[in-house]
């Protein structure tokens, strides 16, 4: 079930807003938690039955480890706890990945496996897992001191808000929130105001937004073989929008969830395309996996390398290298590689990883600072290039893409600019996306209007403190509902496009 | 301050739903005579529900995109002589039929009315989304609406509440009203040469997967598209009209698999027992496939390329209207 789903507005979150503040008023905050867990595995349910048994595998030995951990402090359990984890992950998301490509470097195109399984990947895998994983390396590192009841530990992992797309929540951010939500301490009713108006926001985000500019997205990248240079741009930056308002919609609607149910979850965006440089990029772009990647990987395999270089080499090549270079790209190869099973993600890892060790370099090389423009330009060139492999269906696909982008030889105007053309002394044909001149009207109206709005539109998950009850938020909250819904059921592509 | 949430959420959050909804309504309400101005065939039904004619012309031509690429760049016949009512594939042959009705309830009737499309224009019915943009939201009126109906029996249950459906019912409608409105059927102003088609160029590898994807679509004619081209039948009948069918050019490569698969001889069969039985009191004309044409002709499997092809077929199709005229 997702947020922006008709059966998720208007049947299970009433219901579980309703029976869970119900519970909370008629009878305790404890039992409102319990009947939240439910609401929860209902939700995660719904989309396969079989995965809330995988969940609660991983859920009840993940809790099994840290009691164990708590008890020892014992370095061999948190092992066994990674281990398991990264196995349950590995297995279920990059089984045929590995397979695949081990068949491909030492078999050629030889078989072993006559036929692979199609594997479902489990829903939230990934998030929940890695929550897991945080949960355990805490509980090592001292970070948690005492284990929390069980249904404290399941209500952290499965809150339905946060468990198939995140934010990625550490322990420390619910645990206190979660005991006050039992003792019924919280402000219910206005949490649950901020929250709609977070959520509506999201939402609209989600529908009016991402949703208009996908179809003009999928467009350009269907048809990344005979892509010409003004779509490949267009197509690109299309991509980046539709991508940054599904996911921080989503986000808000996370965040403005978990406040109606009385949880302050972390703000996940922070208006990314503002940043002027790659690292500004990473601290307001997916917030929470940055912050595990650079808790969990980067720092403790940069500390070990600083440690190493600083006594064994002087050389501050081979330095930068060891303390810059190596753990950037690892982790942010480990980053790609989490988005997704294949290539093209290792890849859109590796180009922002590039991207930000050149920008560390620039700032120890104590190189001049550049104009705003030129370094937010040069920001957002790497976050396309990284977006266009993040999107393609394979590697060919968004090497034709980003060649497209950047050689002239794939130039051409549209053939209704035919006479401008002519007259400029430019090529011009039958573009396959820009073919009309209504249509390219339209995608560059939308373009504007969404780049613009990606910049302006306030951060509500994260300035929710500043909102105040009035009529004007009221009229947005109505506005932003009415319209999202309205447009809920719109076919996601052209129908032009099939004749 | 929990008092003023209390108050914001019971009081002013209601009230601005309500008052937002009730004004979505009312706009929905006034806009409801609007027609929309989505696409093509919007502008095609929009025209023919209105006569602007100076000129009657003799001819209409109807037929799919890969016509209608042709006839908006390039000039057919005599200045109002020819009028391009081409549409494209997703309306199918009962668009056709439903636009061609419309055109008689308002214009005088022509003397020829040609159909110019590829083959699979005739194979093709629309359903579903397909039809709910290009048909049922398009013909609106009774008669149309209980012909459509007739041949497509999803009954999906529209809603009542306008604020479920925006994006038809308001956000459509105030597009058209900022778009300027069609005033004469649409055709092209450029002349086409009599270049031939040369093979002189090499084949994308993009555009020949196209070709070859195309080539095993089917082209088998159904039923009611059968029944569609009778009622067309009835049409000529009682406004004296006459029919030709002919097909725009196809590259080597769909007529070469065509040949091997008899796809399109078994369509030709088809459609000539379909002629033979639905329309014994009109006279219509089958003429077959103006040309083959290299596959490096093509933009797709379906479309020539622009100019090249276009002009090619725009050419063709030009000799084949004045042979009409000469006729009359």
């Amino acid at each position: 079930m997702l947020f922006a789903s008709k059966e998720f507005l208007f049947l299970f979150l009433p219901l579980a807003l309703l029976v869970f503040h119900g519970a909370r008023c008629i009878c305790n905050g404890k039992i409102a938690v319990n009947i939240l867990i439910i609401f929860s595995l209902v939700f995660y349910s719904w989309w396969k039955l079989e995965f809330i048994i995988l969940l609660g595998i991983s859920v009840s030995l993940n809790y099994l480890f840290l009691r164990l951990i708590l008890i020892s402090q014992s370095k061999l359990i948190l092992t066994a706890g990674l281990i398991f984890n990264l196995g349950l992950i590995a297995y279920f998301k990059y089984r045929n990945f590995f397979i695949e490509n081990i068949e491909l470097l030492f078999l050629g195109n030889f078989s072993i496996f006559e036929t692979y399984d199609t594997i479902l990947i489990p829903l939230g895998i990934s998030f929940y897992t890695f929550q897991q994983i945080a949960m355990l390396i805490d509980a090592r590192d001292g970070a948690i001191k005492h284990t929390p009841p069980f249904l404290n530990f399941v209500q952290f992992i499965t809150f339905f808000p946060q468990l198939i797309a995140g934010p990625i929540v550490l322990y420390k951010e619910l645990r206190e929130q979660i005991e006050n939500l039992q003792k019924n301490q919280i402000d219910g009713i206005q949490l649950f105001g901020i929250g709609s108006a977070v959520f509506s926001f999201g939402l609209f985000k989600k529908v009016c937004l991402a949703d208009t500019i996908a179809p003009f997205a999928d467009n350009a990248f269907n048809s990344h073989q005979i892509i010409t240079m003004l779509e490949a741009w267009a197509g690109s930056i299309a991509y980046s929008l539709q991508l940054y308002f599904d996911f921080s919609g989503y986000s808000d609607m996370a965040v403005g969830l978990g406040l109606m149910f009385g949880l302050r979850l972390p703000f996940n965006f922070d208006t990314p395309f503002r940043a002027r440089n790659m690292t500004n990029f990473w601290k307001s772009w997916h917030i929470t996996m940055t912050r595990f990647f650079m808790l969990y990987v980067y720092s403790p395999a940069a500390l070990r390398l600083g440690r190493f270089t600083e006594t064994h080499l002087k050389n501050i090549l081979l330095v930068f290298i060891l303390t810059i270079l190596a753990p950037t790209i690892f982790t942010f190869l480990l980053s790609g590689l989490w988005h997704g099973a294949g290539w093209t993600f290792v890849m859109f890892g590796f180009v922002n990883g590039l991207a930000l060790v050149i920008n560390n370099a620039w700032r120890m090389l104590k190189m001049p600072k550049l104009p705003f423009i030129v370094s937010w330009s040069l920001t957002m060139l790497s976050v396309l290039i990284s977006f266009v492999y993040f999107r393609a269906e394979n590697m060919q696909a968004a090497h034709n893409f980003v060649i497209a982008m950047f050689s002239i030889d794939y130039f051409f105007l549209p053939n209704w600019l035919e006479i401008f053309a002519d007259e400029i002394g430019v090529s011009w044909k039958t573009l396959p996306v820009l073919s009309s001149g209504s249509y390219s009207i339209k995608f560059l109206v939308i373009l504007i209007i969404m780049s613009v709005l990606s910049v302006t539109l306030p951060n509500l998950s994260k300035n929710y403190k500043e909102l105040k009850p009035s009529w004007i938020l009221a009229s947005a909250i109505a506005f932003m509902l009415i319209m999202s819904v309205g447009l809920l059921d719109r076919p996601k592509v052209f129908l032009y496009f099939q004749f | 301050m929990k008092d003023c949430w209390k108050r914001f959420i019971l009081v002013k959050l209601p009230i601005t739903l309500l008052v937002v909804v009730m004004v979505v309504e009312a706009l929905a309400f006034v806009l409801e005579k609007v027609r929309p101005n989505r696409h093509d065939l919007d502008r095609l039904a929009m025209l023919a529900d209105r006569s602007h004619a100076t000129i009657i012309p003799s001819i209409l031509v109807f037929g799919d995109s890969v016509t209608q690429d042709v006839l908006k760049t390039f000039k057919i016949g005599f200045e109002g002589q020819v009028a391009n009512l081409t549409t494209n594939k997703a309306s199918g042959l009962i668009g056709s039929y439903l636009l061609l009705k419309r055109y008689l309830q308002n214009y005088s009737a022509p003397k020829t009315v040609i159909f110019a499309s590829s083959p699979e224009f005739f194979a093709f019915f629309p359903t579903g989304d397909v039809a709910d943009i290009y048909l049922k939201s398009v013909f609106y009126h009774m008669d149309e609406q209980s012909y459509i109906q007739n041949y497509l029996n999803e009954r999906k249950v529209s809603a009542s509440l306008s604020l479920l459906n925006l994006k038809e019912r308001i956000g459509s409608k105030i597009i058209a009203l900022l778009t300027p409105t069609p005033t004469r059927f649409p055709m092209g102003q450029r002349v086409p040469n009599d270049e031939t088609a040369t093979e002189d160029a090499t084949v994308q590898a993009v555009v020949l997967k196209d070709i070859l994807t195309r080539a095993e679509r089917s082209i088998a004619i159904p039923s009611q598209n059968s029944e569609v081209f009778s009622d067309i039948c009835s049409l000529a009948k009682k406004h004296n009209f006459n029919i030709h069918v002919i097909f725009a050019p196809v590259p080597k490569s769909i007529h070469k698999a065509w040949e091997k698969n008899q796809a399109y001889a078994s369509f030709e069969i088809q459609l000539r027992e379909l002629v033979n039985s639905g329309c014994q009191n009109a006279t219509v004309s089958l003429h077959g496939i103006l040309a083959t044409v290299p596959d490096s002709m093509m933009r797709d499997g379906d479309h020539l390329v622009r100019h090249r092809g276009t002009n090619f077929y725009a050419a063709k199709l030009g000799e084949f209207t004045a042979g009409l005229m000469s006729s009359f």
